[in-house]
């Protein structure tokens, strides 16, 4: 066998380790250019002013410290590309965190603006959207603690309000579905600046498609949510014989199933299951019989579905608006029934019969645990 | 006759195609399928994959009637001078589609990832690496598929797992609500980009023991992996889907854990490995191509002729709007895989039969082959 010349083995490797490395080498990241020469944006607020728009920009200055700038531009991209002039530094969008619009951008229709953040290549689709009760530049403004308001927590604000049940949270990816889906329309958390500093959400905006048409309040969004199943927890107060008693809700199921309902508008049932756990109550005795857990679970029953009933009489019977997705449970459940129903939906939706059935279980840990004597 | 030596088994071939189809996955989306149902692309690949048995049939025929003859030294025998043409006509295709991909990876690159991306630098760089591992022989190239296979599987099914979260049943469409008008376009596209059988037409003598069952699993393997992308697609991107060029690109930025949401070089390593694979797979087939035109040239040559050929439609489809416009364009790709999947192995079988049955054939001896 004849022996393979060393410097061929050689080149080899020496040709082996120059490809591996060469072909890392462009995958170094931020497109050549130092991270300080860099405005790592935070948070964007788009206002509408005049023709163009407004933004005003949130970026890192340090760890602990975030800047503020203002831009005008006859579109989003403009506007932000002019920031290079002022702050000398190439705008970078992929550790942004949310985005928020003042209401004229909304009532406008954000399909308009909206397009740069889904089409601009290092933006996410997992950006956080809000919506200003006024103008997103005071909200981008709004300060804490001597220093502007975080980005990351005004995002942790939608986070957390999910938690508790009373707001919707709401990424790009999910906006633009729920207004592209046939049958369905979007909805946007509403945030307002806090005279002491910071920030606070205040009801939930729905839309037509993109154009704003109305708001409402955080106990009907609560309504929104438990149909939908994507209330995860939350606390509900009910009032009775019993007092006031504060619940803490928890495993809380909703489904919305399709009925054909022959020739006439198509009807719906809006299935909830809820337990609860009583976290306190007052102006009663120290134990709760069987009786009162039962008034309590009839209450807590009647309250969500009145928020349903609530928060469906505003958005669709009064706006026809499809928060609810409604047609789009019949576009998947029956679509030949929605070809005849899809050109004239909105006029429809209002029409639809919708049936609510809500079975709550308060846990009776106090009868559990020390048995029928105290029941 | 010449016969090739079997360099690799037909579980290895098999993989390396395999890696070499699921590649072109990333440019999978709403707009390359003809509509915006992605669940009715699944049917649409099935449907691809089913065609596809039927064009790779006279490709197997010709390799049970000669077996380890590599297709250029079986064209030259059954149609004299003229297999020369049909070598031509495979190390062309082979080129322009391979090609028309790269530069489609380059578009990808420049106009998702970032305008910013030296893009043609590392088309060039993997075009290299892929002539290194074509140049080593296709053992090489198929070792080094197993073991991207892995990767792919472990990247991909990392990103795969991720976004599952993000699955909404709200975002299904029901499947032919627009009739079957974009099933069937969209089996015409996945069968256009199913350029790996003009590779297996030319590497298949170099596997041992391939049987039908291999490329039925292949066909099963690839049909599986496209119809769980594209059931993900569907219910996690939804319609925002339609807004994106490369929307496979976009699944993998959707997730809600903040730390997964850059798995970009991840997601763009994985590919740049699996098309290092497609290209070194391509360039192999066309080195024994150009030594079908060329026998007595040295091998090298061959290599770097399908290395240039690639690299100048890789480039002309990024660069140029109307090369762009012909060498993506579905038909000229569906009529290179009918071309070279089905109609040139079928005009090399029929007078190669003849010739057997006449007992010209003579006896298969082992001999140096330009493929190591």
């Amino acid at each position: 066998m004849k022996a393979k010349p060393l410097c061929g083995k050689i080149l080899r490797r020496a040709a082996c380790i120059l490809l591996g490395a060469a072909l890392l080498l462009p995958l170094s990241g931020c497109g050549g250019r130092e991270l300080f020469e860099r405005l790592l944006i935070h948070g964007i607020g788009v206002d509408k002013d005049g023709d163009g728009v407004l933004v005003t920009v949130r970026s890192s200055a340090s760890e602990a410290q975030e800047e503020l700038f203002t831009a005008r531009g006859s579109t989003v991209l403009e506007a932000l590309g002019s920031l290079t002039l002022t702050t000398g530094r190439k705008p970078f969008y992929a550790h942004n965190y949310l985005v928020v619009f003042g209401k004229a951008c909304a009532a406008d229709g954000l399909d308009r603006y909206l397009d740069f953040f889904v089409r601009y290549y290092s933006t996410r689709p997992s950006v956080e959207l809000f919506l200003a009760e006024d103008r997103a530049q005071e909200v981008l403004s709004s300060e804490k603690e001597a220093g502007y308001l975080k980005m990351s927590e005004l995002q942790q604000l939608s986070e957390s309000g999910r938690e508790t049940g009373e707001s919707v949270g709401a990424a790009l990816l999910d906006f633009v579905n729920a207004a592209r889906r046939p049958g369905s329309d979007p909805v946007l958390p509403v945030v307002r600046t806090l005279e002491g500093g910071g920030v606070e959400i205040v009801s939930t905006a729905y839309f037509k498609g993109f154009t704003l048409q109305g708001e409402m309040p955080l106990k009907e969004t609560r309504g929104l949510l438990v149909a939908q199943d994507e209330l995860r927890t939350g606390e509900a107060v009910v009032r009775g014989d019993f007092g006031a008693a504060t619940l803490t809700l928890s495993a809380v199921d909703g489904e919305i199933a399709y009925r054909p309902g022959g020739d006439g508008p198509p009807q719906f049932t809006v299935s909830i299951r809820a337990e609860a756990d009583v976290s306190a109550v007052s102006d009663t005795q120290a134990v709760l019989n069987e009786a009162a857990y039962r008034a309590i679970e009839d209450a807590l029953e009647a309250q969500l579905k009145e928020e349903i009933e609530a928060a469906f009489a505003r958005t669709a019977r009064r706006d026809g608006c499809d928060v609810f997705g409604l047609g789009n449970t019949v576009f998947r459940e029956d679509p030949s029934r929605w070809r005849t129903l899809e050109a004239n939906w909105r006029e429809t939706l209002g029409q639809c019969g919708l049936d609510i059935q809500v079975a709550c279980e308060i846990h009776r840990l106090e009868q559990e645990i020390f048995g029928p004597a105290l029941g | 006759m010449e016969t090739t030596k079997h360099t690799v088994s037909a579980r290895q071939f098999f993989v390396m195609m395999f890696v070499s189809h699921a590649a072109l996955s990333l440019f999978t989306g709403s707009r390359s399928l003809g509509g915006g149902n992605l669940l009715e692309g699944i049917f649409s690949c099935g449907l691809a994959q089913l065609v596809g048995g039927a064009v790779m049939w006279p490709i197997l025929l010709l390799q049970r009637r000669c077996p380890g003859l590599p297709l250029p030294q079986a064209a030259e025998q059954a149609l004299g001078k003229w297999g020369k043409l049909v070598s031509a006509a495979y190390l062309l295709y082979l080129a322009a589609a391979n090609g028309a991909f790269l530069g489609l990876f380059q578009i990808f690159l420049q106009d998702t990832v970032n305008p910013e991306f030296s893009a043609s630098v590392t088309i060039v760089l993997l075009l290299l690496t892929a002539a290194y591992g074509a140049w080593r022989g296709i053992e090489c190239v198929a070792r080094c598929a197993g073991v991207v296979f892995v990767l792919f599987l472990l990247g991909t099914g990392l990103v795969f797992c991720i976004t599952a979260a993000r699955f909404e049943s709200e975002n299904l469409r029901p499947v032919f609500y627009d009739g079957w008008g974009q099933t069937l376009y969209g089996a015409a596209a996945f069968l256009a980009r199913t350029s790996v059988y003009a590779d297996m037409a030319v590497l298949l003598p170099f596997a041992k023991g391939v049987r039908a069952r291999h490329f039925w699993g292949w066909a099963l393997g690839c049909w599986g992996f496209i119809a769980v992308l594209l059931l993900l697609l569907a219910g996690c991107l939804g319609p925002y889907a339609d807004t994106q060029n490369f929307p496979v690109y976009a699944l993998s930025a959707i997730t809600e854990v903040r730390s997964m949401q850059r798995l970009d070089a991840v997601f763009i390593g994985v590919w740049i490995m699996a098309l290092i694979v497609r290209m070194g797979s391509a360039m192999a087939a066309g080195r024994a191509c150009f030594a079908g035109i060329f026998p007595k040239s040295r091998p090298g040559v061959g290599l770097c002729m399908a290395a240039a050929l690639m690299l100048a439609a890789a480039f002309a489809t990024a660069e140029s709007r109307s090369a762009r416009m012909f060498l993506l364009g579905a038909g000229a790709h569906l009529a290179g895989v009918f071309l070279c999947g089905a109609a040139l192995p079928l005009a090399v079988f029929l007078p190669a039969g003849r010739q057997k049955s006449k007992g010209k054939g003579g006896a298969a001896h082992e001999s140096q082959t330009p493929l190591r």
